[in-house]
C-alpha cells in the first residue's frame, strides 16, 4: 500500500513540474500539424497546390496567347466558404494568386477590395502629385477571366469519430462571354478521431 | 481490520482528501452570480448583468465552468450590441463545451466519487444548437452573410448526430453493466429548428436564391408536422415569404426574444433500509433555493437488508416561460404587424434534457449505491473491530461524508430566452422608427423597445428585440 501511494505522489508531482512549462517549437511551415481535425494551413497549402498544377494541365492560358499574343489578365472574384467551419478563404486565395502570378503565364489585376484604395490613390494624385508624376484615370487593365469558387463540407459523426469532408471548387470564367475555360475540384476527407480521455 | 474495511476507510479518506484540496465549490453548482439578475433583465439593464457576471468571473465560475461563464457572457453581449466580442466569448463556449465531451481521466475520477459538478461543463445540447443561433444573429447584424452561414450549418449538423453522440456512450455502459435489459439513451425528438429555417432563408431570399429559400420553408412546415411535441403552437404565416416585395418597398423582418430558458432545480432522495422495510423520502428545491419536503413514505419488503442509506439528488428542468402574452409593433406611428411564436428555446431544451437523462439517472444511482454499501460496510467493520458506539459514529461520517459529496449538477446558461417570434412587413427604403411592446397576458403593456433603422433597398433588414421577462 506504502509503495503505491509513494509512487502514486511521485507520478503526480512529475505531471505537476512538467506541466508548469510553456513549451515552443520552431517547426517547417510546411510541417503537417493537426490539432483539432479543423481546415488548416496544410488544406489551403495542398489545395491550392493541387489546383495549380491542374490550371496549367489545360491550355487555355497557351490559347489565349495564341489568339491575342498576350497572356491573359485573371482577377480573384469571391471565393465563398460553404462549409460549416469559419475558414479564412482569403489566405487560400493568396495561395493560388501568388502561384499564378509566379508561373509567368498569367498577369493579376487588383481585386474588388484592393483596388478601392488604389483608386482612392489615384485620385488623390490627381491633386496632390506633379502632372509628370500623377498616374492617369481610366488607364486600368481590364481582366479577360475572373477565378470564383466555393468551399464545401460535409460532415458524418459518431461518438468520438468524425469524418470530414472537404470539397473545392474553383472556375475561372471569360469575363467577357460568360465561358467557363477551366473547372477545377479538389477534395480531402479526414478521419477525426477524438481522444475518450485526457489528463 | 479486514481488507474492506481499510479500502473503505481509504475511499472515505481519500474523498475527504479531495474535498478539501478542491473546495466546496466544486462539489454544487454555484449560483451566486445569478442573484438579482433576473430584476436586471426585466428592466432591460443587461449592462449591469454583464457587470455581475464579470465580476464573478473569478469568484463563482471555476476553470471547470468556463463553457458557462462565456455562454452566459456572450449572450449578454449580444443584448448590449456588442456582437464581434459577443461571437468571441460564444466561440469560446462552444470549443469549450466541445472539449468538455472529451473527459478528463483525473476529473473523470474524481466525479465518480464526488458528483458531476466536478466535471467541465459539456453544456446542455440545446445550449450547444442555439449558441450557433445568436452567433448566427451577431455576424447578421455585422452585414456578414457567408460566417452566418457557416453558424446555420453548423446547427443542421448538430441536430443530426444529436442522439447518436450518446449511442456510444450508452453501448460501453450495456459492455461493462450486468443488468439483464439493454440501457439506452433518450429519443431524441428535436431533429429541426423552425427558428434556423426562418433565418436560413432570409439569407437566401437576400441573395435571391430563391430554390434553397423555399426548401427552408418547407422545412419550416415540417418542423410542425414531424415535431408536434416541441412545436405545439400555431405557426406564423409565411405564406408570403416568397412573394417580393411591393414595388418601391423592401422586405423587413421582426425578430422578438421573449422570457427566460429552463433552470436545472434539484430533486433530492434519500432510502433508508430497516429489517423488511424501505423508508423513501424525497424533497425539491424551491424558487430562490433551499429544499422543500415533498414526500415520505414505507415498503414492506421482505428479506432486504438493514442498516443502509442512500442518499442522491437528480437535476430537473424547470421552465421560467415569460410574462409576455403578445409582441406587437408600431411602425412610424401607425399600428405594425404582431409577431407570431416560431421557435420555443424551453421545449428544446426540455426535449434535449431527455436525451441524456437516463445516462445521469444510470450514473447517480450507480455512484449512490456504491457510496452507500461502502459506508454501510465501513460502520460494520468499525463495529466489529471497536464495538458498537465507534461503529456508529463511524457510521455517521461516513453518511455525513455521502450526504455532502452527492448533489446534482445544475450548471445551465441563465440568459437564453425562452420564446422567439417573427413578423414581415414591407417598408419603404429610408429611416423607420420601430417600437416593439411587450404586453403582459391581460393585456398590460410590459415593456417597450423603440429603435431607429435604416431599410436597404436590397440585402437583409432584420430587426431584432428582445425582453427578457
Amino acid at each position: 500500500m506504502k509503495t503505491i501511494l509513494r509512487f502514486a505522489v511521485l507520478i503526480l508531482l512529475a505531471a505537476g513540474i512538467a506541466g508548469c512549462a510553456t513549451k515552443v517549437d520552431r517547426v517547417a511551415v510546411d510541417k503537417t500539424i493537426d490539432l483539432s481535425g479543423r481546415w488548416n494551413d496544410t488544406d489551403s497549402r495542398l489545395v491550392a497546390e493541387s489546383m495549380i498544377s491542374d490550371v496549367f494541365a489545360h491550355p487555355w492560358a497557351d490559347n489565349f496567347i495564341a489568339q491575342n499574343g498576350q497572356k491573359p489578365v485573371v482577377i480573384v472574384g469571391t471565393i465563398r466558404n460553404l462549409s460549416s467551419e469559419h475558414l479564412e478563404t482569403g489566405v487560400f486565395a493568396k495561395d493560388i494568386e501568388r502561384e499564378l502570378v509566379n508561373s509567368g503565364k498569367v498577369k493579376f489585376v487588383a481585386n474588388a477590395n484592393e483596388r478601392t484604395e488604389i483608386r482612392q490613390e489615384r485620385l488623390e494624385q490627381q491633386q496632390f502629385s506633379t502632372e509628370e508624376t500623377a498616374k492617369r484615370l481610366a488607364a486600368e487593365t481590364g481582366a479577360d477571366y475572373m477565378l470564383k469558387g466555393s468551399i464545401k463540407t460535409q460532415m458524418d459523426v459518431e461518438g468520438r469519430e468524425q469524418v470530414k469532408f472537404y470539397q473545392t471548387d474553383l472556375e475561372l470564367i471569360h469575363i467577357e462571354s460568360n465561358e467557363k475555360v477551366w473547372i477545377g475540384t479538389k477534395k480531402i476527407k479526414k478521419l477525426v478521431k477524438k481522444p475518450l480521455f485526457k489528463i | 481490520m479486514s481488507n474492506v474495511a481499510i479500502r473503505v476507510f481509504f475511499i472515505l479518506h481519500l474523498s475527504s482528501f479531495i474535498l478539501l484540496s478542491t473546495g466546496c465549490g466544486t462539489l454544487w453548482t454555484a449560483k451566486t452570480q445569478y442573484t438579482g439578475v433576473d430584476r436586471m433583465l426585466a428592466r432591460g439593464d443587461f449592462a449591469a448583468a454583464k457587470k455581475q457576471i464579470e465580476g464573478s468571473r473569478f469568484l463563482h465560475y471555476q476553470n471547470k465552468d468556463r463553457a458557462l461563464y462565456y455562454l452566459d457572457l456572450g449572450l449578454l453581449q449580444h443584448y448590449l450590441g456588442e456582437y464581434e466580442a459577443s461571437n468571441d466569448s460564444l466561440e469560446l463556449a462552444e470549443r469549450a463545451m466541445d472539449a468538455a465531451f472529451v473527459k478528463s481521466v483525473s476529473r473523470g475520477a474524481t466525479s465518480l466519487l464526488l458528483n458531476d459538478n466536478v466535471l467541465n461543463y459539456a453544456g446542455e445540447e440545446y445550449e450547444n444548437i442555439y449558441v450557433n443561433v445568436f452567433k448566427a444573429l451577431n455576424f447578421l447584424a455585422l452585414n456578414q452573410f457567408d460566417p452566418a452561414f457557416v453558424e446555420i450549418r453548423r446547427i443542421d449538423e448538430k441536430l443530426k448526430v444529436l442522439e447518436s453522440r450518446y449511442w456510444k456512450i450508452a453501448q460501453k455502459y450495456n459492455e461493462a453493466s450486468e443488468m439483464d435489459q439493454t440501457f439506452r439513451v433518450g429519443k431524441n425528438r428535436f431533429q429541426n429548428s423552425a427558428l434556423s429555417r426562418w433565418l436560413s432563408l432570409l439569407i437566401y431570399r437576400a441573395e435571391g436564391r430563391m430554390d434553397e429559400a423555399a426548401i427552408d420553408l418547407k422545412k419550416i412546415d415540417q418542423a410542425w408536422r414531424l415535431q408536434p411535441q416541441m412545436y405545439d403552437f400555431e405557426p406564423p404565416d409565411l405564406s408570403g415569404a416568397l412573394t417580393p416585395p411591393a414595388a418601391g418597398t423592401a422586405r423587413v423582418s421582426f425578430l422578438g426574444l421573449v422570457g427566460q430558458a429552463p433552470e436545472k432545480r434539484a430533486d433530492t432522495f434519500w432510502i433508508h433500509t430497516q429489517a423488511s422495510q424501505i423508508f423513501i423520502a424525497s424533497s425539491q428545491e424551491r424558487l430562490y433555493g433551499g429544499q422543500q419536503f415533498s414526500g415520505a413514505s414505507a415498503i414492506f419488503w421482505p428479506g432486504i437488508d438493514p442498516g443502509y442509506t442512500f442518499k442522491f439528488q437528480l437535476p430537473r428542468l424547470e421552465k421560467r416561460g415569460t410574462r409576455v402574452g403578445a409582441i406587437g409593433t408600431t411602425i412610424d406611428g401607425r399600428r405594425g404587424p404582431w409577431l407570431v411564436q416560431i421557435e420555443s428555446l424551453e421545449n428544446a431544451a426540455e426535449a434535449t434534457f431527455e436525451i441524456q437523462k437516463p445516462l445521469t439517472w444510470l450514473k447517480t444511482v450507480s455512484r449512490t449505491v456504491t457510496k452507500g454499501v461502502a459506508a454501510a460496510q465501513a460502520q460494520q467493520a468499525a463495529t466489529e473491530k471497536w464495538g458498537e458506539t465507534h461503529g456508529l459514529l463511524a457510521g455517521l461520517l461516513a453518511g455525513v461524508g455521502v450526504s455532502v459529496t452527492e448533489n446534482a449538477d445544475l450548471r445551465i446558461s441563465r440568459f437564453f430566452p425562452a420564446r422567439a417570434s417573427i413578423a414581415e412587413m414591407d417598408l419603404a427604403p429610408g429611416a423607420h422608427r420601430i417600437e416593439f411592446e411587450y404586453y403582459g397576458s391581460g393585456g398590460i403593456l410590459l415593456h417597450t423597445d423603440a429603435t431607429t433603422i435604416q431599410v436597404r433597398e436590397d440585402g437583409l433588414n432584420l430587426v431584432e428585440s428582445f425582453y427578457l421577462n
